[in-house]
Order: structure tokens, then sequence, then C-alpha cells
């Protein structure tokens, strides 16, 4: 036997099926998770043989994405959205689902699969994915429903020293600069900038945009940003629940005087 | 080299704990599973937090997790350190895979070096326990295993009954 035949005869021999439920088969399959689990793929048989077969995880990916990993930011279920709609998958109520004609079955669960993969693999592309696209929403928030602000990106408040620049600044009476930082290089630079502008006697105040300040920075350059900002917000989404409050009250004259 | 040792990850799973974030009262509903999270830390002089999640299938309660995540806040990734898993389908592909004879037992995932050395998941392996049989049992024996204060258990994962899992406090 050649090792096609060899291949063809292995993916015949190598799935079968169980009853989880009246109506509900689970097929067993050697696709697997990193931690060695088997992926939870569903027939919800129909009641016509004509009918539709729904391909289902049964909520079984989000659930295990949630272990160390919640969908929680707008900028994360966007990531899943995309996830999803690129493979033709349904979400409802956290359960990811496809409908398909009964003879296009076997490509409809390789399309599945690899959805849930993909989805389950979150978590280990959040650091080059999602906190990657941290500094883009904030960009894109700051741009927009902060406009009224006047932000002016890459600001140098000392010309001499371009390597000290600031991500967003606000002018006003005394200038608000903000950071995004969302790891430790990042959380240095702007605690050495803010320093350097306070020695300068530049009139600012500072205020620091993380992306995670609970676990992405080390106890030590937590003391350090808390104690060279003004201001910090711990999330993102801390930062635009409150960033328009904040403004309002930093910068009123932004504000129109009727 | 891998990020913890064998004998780190032995070390932290048997640390004394003690709740530091308590959990909820009850399960919470969230899309198509009911969840529970807390937060621990050594007693000792080790840094970092220990989470802890619970979860339960709502279409299917026998699958069930409770685990273990540690991080260590000093740049290393985090890590799933213990997982006791209800009886979901396969697990452990590296004892291979033969759909006639499929696993469908309680199992406990456990994070090892050589995991970790060979660039797997920490919690790759995993193997069958009669330890528990219920999701109420799996975190009473979870609770044991990872040597949460007995304080804290009577106070925050006692059971009531065996229908009604109370994480409740006062």
């Amino acid at each position: 036997m050649d090792v096609l035949e060899t291949l063809r005869a292995e993916f015949k021999q190598h799935i079968a099926f169980r009853e989880k439920r009246p109506g509900i088969v689970q097929v067993l399959a050697p696709l697997f998770h990193e931690d060695g689990d088997m992926v939870d793929v569903f027939i919800d048989l129909p009641k016509n043989p004509d009918d539709p077969v729904r391909i289902s995880d049964h909520g079984m990916t989000l659930m295990r994405l949630s272990y160390s990993y919640d969908v929680d930011t707008p900028t994360k279920r966007k990531v899943l959205a995309r996830i999803l709609s690129e493979n033709g998958i349904a979400e409802s109520d956290g359960r990811l689902s496809i409908d398909v004609a009964p003879d296009k079955l076997y490509s409809a669960f390789l399309q599945f699969a690899q959805a849930v993969a993909k989805v389950s693999n979150m978590q280990v592309f959040k650091r080059e994915v999602i906190q990657s696209l941290f500094y883009e929403t904030l960009n894109d928030f700051v741009s927009s429903t902060l406009h009224q602000y006047r932000p002016e990106q890459h600001y140098i408040p000392i010309p001499s020293r371009d390597d000290l620049d600031v991500d967003w600044r606000f002018p006003a009476q005394k200038d608000v600069f903000l950071y995004g930082v969302r790891e430790t290089s990042k959380a240095r630079l702007a605690v050495l900038s803010c320093l350097e502008f306070q020695k300068q006697d530049i009139p600012f105040r500072s205020v620091m945009i993380h992306e995670d300040f609970e676990t992405g920075l080390s106890k030590k350059d937590q003391k350090r940003i808390t104690n060279a900002a003004d201001k910090q917000f711990t999330t993102l989404d801390d930062f635009k629940k409150d960033a328009e409050g904040y403004f309002a009250r930093e910068i009123p004259s932004a504000f129109p005087v009727n | 080299m891998a990020s913890f040792t064998q004998a780190e990850i032995d070390a932290l799973i048997i640390y004394p704990k003690e709740v530091t974030e308590a959990p909820s009262r009850s399960l919470r509903k969230e899309g198509a599973h009911l969840r529970n999270d807390s937060k621990f830390v050594a007693t000792d002089k080790t840094k970092g937090i220990f989470a802890v999640f619970i979860r339960k299938s709502i279409d299917f309660p026998e699958n069930f997790s409770v685990g273990l995540v540690y991080n260590a806040n000093d740049g290393r990734p985090e890590i799933k350190l213990l997982r006791c898993n209800g009886k979901h389908g396969v697990y452990n592909k590296g004892t291979g895979f033969d759909p006639s004879h499929p696993h469908w037992d309680f199992h406990i995932h456990r994070a090892t070096e050589e995991a970790l050395e060979s660039g797997a998941a920490a919690e790759k392996n995993a193997t069958a326990t009669t330890e528990f049989a219920s999701l109420e049992e799996a975190v009473q024996y979870f609770v044991k295993a990872v040597n949460l204060d007995s304080k804290d258990v009577v106070k925050h994962f006692r059971v009531n009954s065996q229908a009604n899992l109370d994480f409740g406090g006062d």
C-alpha cells in the first residue's frame, strides 16, 4: 500500500460516532486541543432526512476558551466575529454551529473543526493579534470620540529630544499627555518621558491607558508608573467608559459655551 | 529550558493557599455554560496569583472543568497547573487515538515540565481518576489538592447538597 492509500485508509478508519443525547451525536475524530482533549463536535440529526444538518459545538469551544481567556472587550469580540464570519460559522448564545445540506457534511465538518481550532487559539495569539489591536483601538477611540479636544498624535515636547514623544497631546492651559501602555518597555518609556518633562518644567498632566495594569506589568513597574503618572486607567475598557467625563473635567474649555 | 521546572510546578500546586477574591455564591450563566471564578494566593512568600475557574456546560452538565491557573507576574507566561474534568470525551492524545475504544473517564490534567519543554500545553497529559464523579465532588477534590485553607473551604466552597452547589460565604 502506498502512502496515499495509507492516508486514505487512515481517514476512513479514524472516525466514529457516539450518541450524546437522543438526536445528538458526538463525532470522534483525531482532532485535539493543545491540552490533549478532543475537539467537541456534535451532529444534531435532522428530523427529516433531507433537512439541513446542524454541526455544533454545543457551547464547548467558548467554555474551554473561558478557562483562562475571556472574550470581554469590543476588540476581542471583533476578532471572534471575524473568525466566525470568515469560516461561515454562526454563534447563538455561546454555541457555534453551521447548517448544511447532508451531501455537504464532510467539507462542512472540516470547515467547522478549523473554525473551532482558530477560536480556541485566540488565547495563544492574544499577544500577537489582540494586543496589537490595543493601540489601534485606542487610536481609533481618541481620534473619534475625543476629537473635540483636538488630539495631536506623536507630539514631541522637547524639540531636541525626539526620542521622548507623547502618544497623544491634548492642548490646554496645561496640556494633557496621553500614553497607551501594554507592556513593560512602553511603561518604562512613558515613565522616563514624564520625569524628563517634569525636569524641564513643561506644564502638563499625564494619563496612562493600560492594556492590563494588573497582569501586564511587574509590581515594580506598576509602582514606577503610578509614582510618575497623574492619572491611570487600568484597562482600555475603563478608559473608554470614563474618558469623556474625565476630559470634560480636565479640559472644560473644549465644550462650546452657550 | 521550560519556564517552570517540575519541582516548581508540584510545589505551586500544593503550597498552602487562601482566598483573596471569593467566588460568587452560585454559578453564573455565560453563553452556553455556567461559571464561577476566584483568586487565591500562597500563604508563604510565593509571589503571583492563582486564578481558579469552575465551568459547567449547560447542554451537557457532565462536561465540566475545575482548574488552577498560575500567573507569576514576573514575565513568564501563565500556566494551567491543574484541571479536574468531567466525562466530556476522548482525552490524552499522547496515548494514541482509537475511535473504537474511546476514553470517557473523569480525568485530571496536571502540568508537567516535560510538556512545557516540548512546546506543548503544560497540562497536556491527563490521567483517569475515580476521585470524583460530579462537579461537586471535583470541587471538593480540587480544594484539597491545591491545599486551600480549611476555613476558606468551609466559607467559600461548601456543598450543601449533591444537587445544589453553594460557593457562598455567609
